[in-house]
């Protein structure tokens, strides 16, 4: 006697568990073992953590990761800042505290890339007009509600002492920034260019001068979207700046502010200009123009992530050590010596990240000369 | 020596199912022979998932998936072979278990040695 197989209704349910990179084939092995619904569900639920956990470790990108999460951490502590100033950190382990509900930001963001389809790209909701070329960036952005719904449950949630308004305008501008940071520093992600390459590098023919064009505006507009995605990111820090410097007491801790600042704004008009190299791209452009623009567009991307310690990070880490070395007056200087080090350190590692993103971008660059020699 | 080049003995264990099944290697044949060859031990099927993801992430194996067939609701396998580097990474794991085989039959007598190779066929 044949297999009869498991029921439509509890197959469906299985498979909204399962990830949908693994799902046609893992269905098919837990449909042919099936021997009945009991057997077939603790089958399916035994098989699921393990093929999560799976699916993560694939997901995560190291370096991109652990830009990520200290985005995410660096967000929620700029939020605290902005509204309680020093009060909030006197709070026993307040730094700890501020790392639970950015670790569980990113790893709600993690679990949406595991459950994020292409297809869902074709969802019209307001986002994916400037996001629909991005899977990563996508699945970041769609994760904001879930994160927003955990971080009022962890506010709300009994001696936990974390104010909700911290706790979800945290989540927010970090979901926020991580899909800024996805949108800029992840090119390889861009299915497109990178389905058209490779239809290329297999069989010339079938990359046609609409796929060249179609693989352009697509690139034209993740750069549009990456510049009003910084301009709604990058006001919290420069808030809290701008706040700082206008209340330092003293000259020191202004300058500092004031250098971090110059060095935040400069940043962002260095990766908007990036970002918007290329100018702008007809829709009905010839490929050789769109194959220029693409090259033009990951060229000045790549420079950028080069100059980011001169442009970006190196003011902005002096900015933050003067500003340390003269705020907090009750500490002496080798109480605070730490504070520096932990800095210097966080803002070499950042910077030392996002150099070693470059690299990526010349992989894409190269892969672009076959087709500009065409 | 590279990371790929350490295989754990889980990872052997699925390297070998999938040498011996040839071309019909796909989770759940991959499972029955794993779960033949670690006797008495159980082998849950999410363990071989993970262990094939993570092999082929080594490029060790590499998978395609197959059509679908009506036995399996429709669905597709997923199905997988050894690459080259797959085959040296297992035949360096063979060779070491041989000398551990060898060197136990010299220490402990040829009798254990006759005796658990008939038990273990």
């Amino acid at each position: 006697m044949s297999n009869p197989g498991p029921p439509k209704k509890l197959e469906s349910f299985v498979a909204a568990l399962i990830p949908p990179a693994c799902q046609e084939h893992i269905l098919g092995d837990l449909a042919e073992r099936y021997r009945g619904n009991w057997q077939y569900l603790r089958e399916a639920l035994c098989v699921l953590p393990l093929l999560l956990l799976s699916r993560m470790r694939r997901a995560i990108d190291p370096q991109l990761f652990v830009i990520e999460a200290s985005a995410a951490y660096l967000t929620f502590f700029a939020v605290a800042w902005q509204f309680y100033g020093n009060t909030f950190f006197r709070y026993q382990s307040a730094l700890l505290r501020l790392a639970v509900p950015a670790l569980a930001t990113v790893g709600i963001v993690l679990l949406f890339d595991v459950y994020w389809r292409d297809s869902d790209s074709k969802r019209s909701f307001c986002v994916t007009d400037y996001l629909h070329w991005n899977a990563r960036a996508q699945s970041s952005a769609a994760a904001a509600g879930p994160v927003v719904l955990f971080q009022i449950i962890l506010a709300v949630s009994q001696g936990l002492h974390r104010p909700m308004a911290v706790l979800i305008l945290g989540g927010l501008a970090s979901v926020l920034l991580i899909t800024m940071l996805r949108i800029a520093l992840v090119p390889g992600s861009l299915g497109q260019v990178q389905q058209a390459l490779e239809c290329r590098a297999v069989d010339p023919v079938r990359m046609s001068p609409e796929e060249i064009r179609t693989a352009a505006v697509k690139m034209y507009r993740r750069g549009q979207a990456a510049r009003n995605m910084l301009l709604i990111v990058v006001w919290l820090p420069a808030a809290t700046w701008a706040r700082e410097m206008w209340h330092s007491s003293s000259f020191v801790s202004g300058l500092g502010c004031g250098i971090s600042l110059a060095g935040l704004l400069y940043g962002v008009y260095v990766m908007q200009k990036a970002f918007s190299s290329g100018g702008r791209l007809a829709p009905d452009s010839s490929p050789e123009i769109c194959v220029e623009f693409c090259r033009r567009n990951l060229e000045s991307r790549r420079d950028f992530l080069r100059r980011i310690w001169l442009q970006v990070i190196g003011p902005m880490l002096a900015g933050t050590l003067l500003v340390m070395m003269a705020e907090p007056e009750t500490l002496v200087l080798w109480q605070r010596l730490p504070w520096l080090l932990g800095a210097a350190v966080f803002y070499s590692a950042v910077g030392w990240l996002a150099q070693r993103r470059v690299p990526v971008f010349q992989r894409q660059i190269d892969a672009l000369g076959p087709l500009r020699n065409r | 020596m590279s990371k790929s080049d350490s295989l754990g003995q889980f990872e052997q264990l699925v390297l070998t199912a999938i040498l011996t099944l040839g071309d019909d290697a796909y989770g759940v044949t991959i499972h029955s022979k794993a779960e033949e060859l670690a006797r008495p031990k159980a082998v849950s099927l999410g363990a071989i998932y993970v262990t094939l993801d993570r092999l082929e992430d080594k490029k060790l194996i590499s998978s395609w998936l197959s059509d679908p067939t009506p036995e399996r609701g429709g669905r597709s396998k997923r199905c997988y072979r050894l690459e080259a580097l797959g085959e040296r990474v297992l035949r360096d794991s063979a060779l070491t278990a041989k000398r551990i085989w060898d060197v136990t039959t010299l220490a402990w007598g040829k009798e254990w040695g006759k005796r658990w190779g008939k038990e273990l066929g």
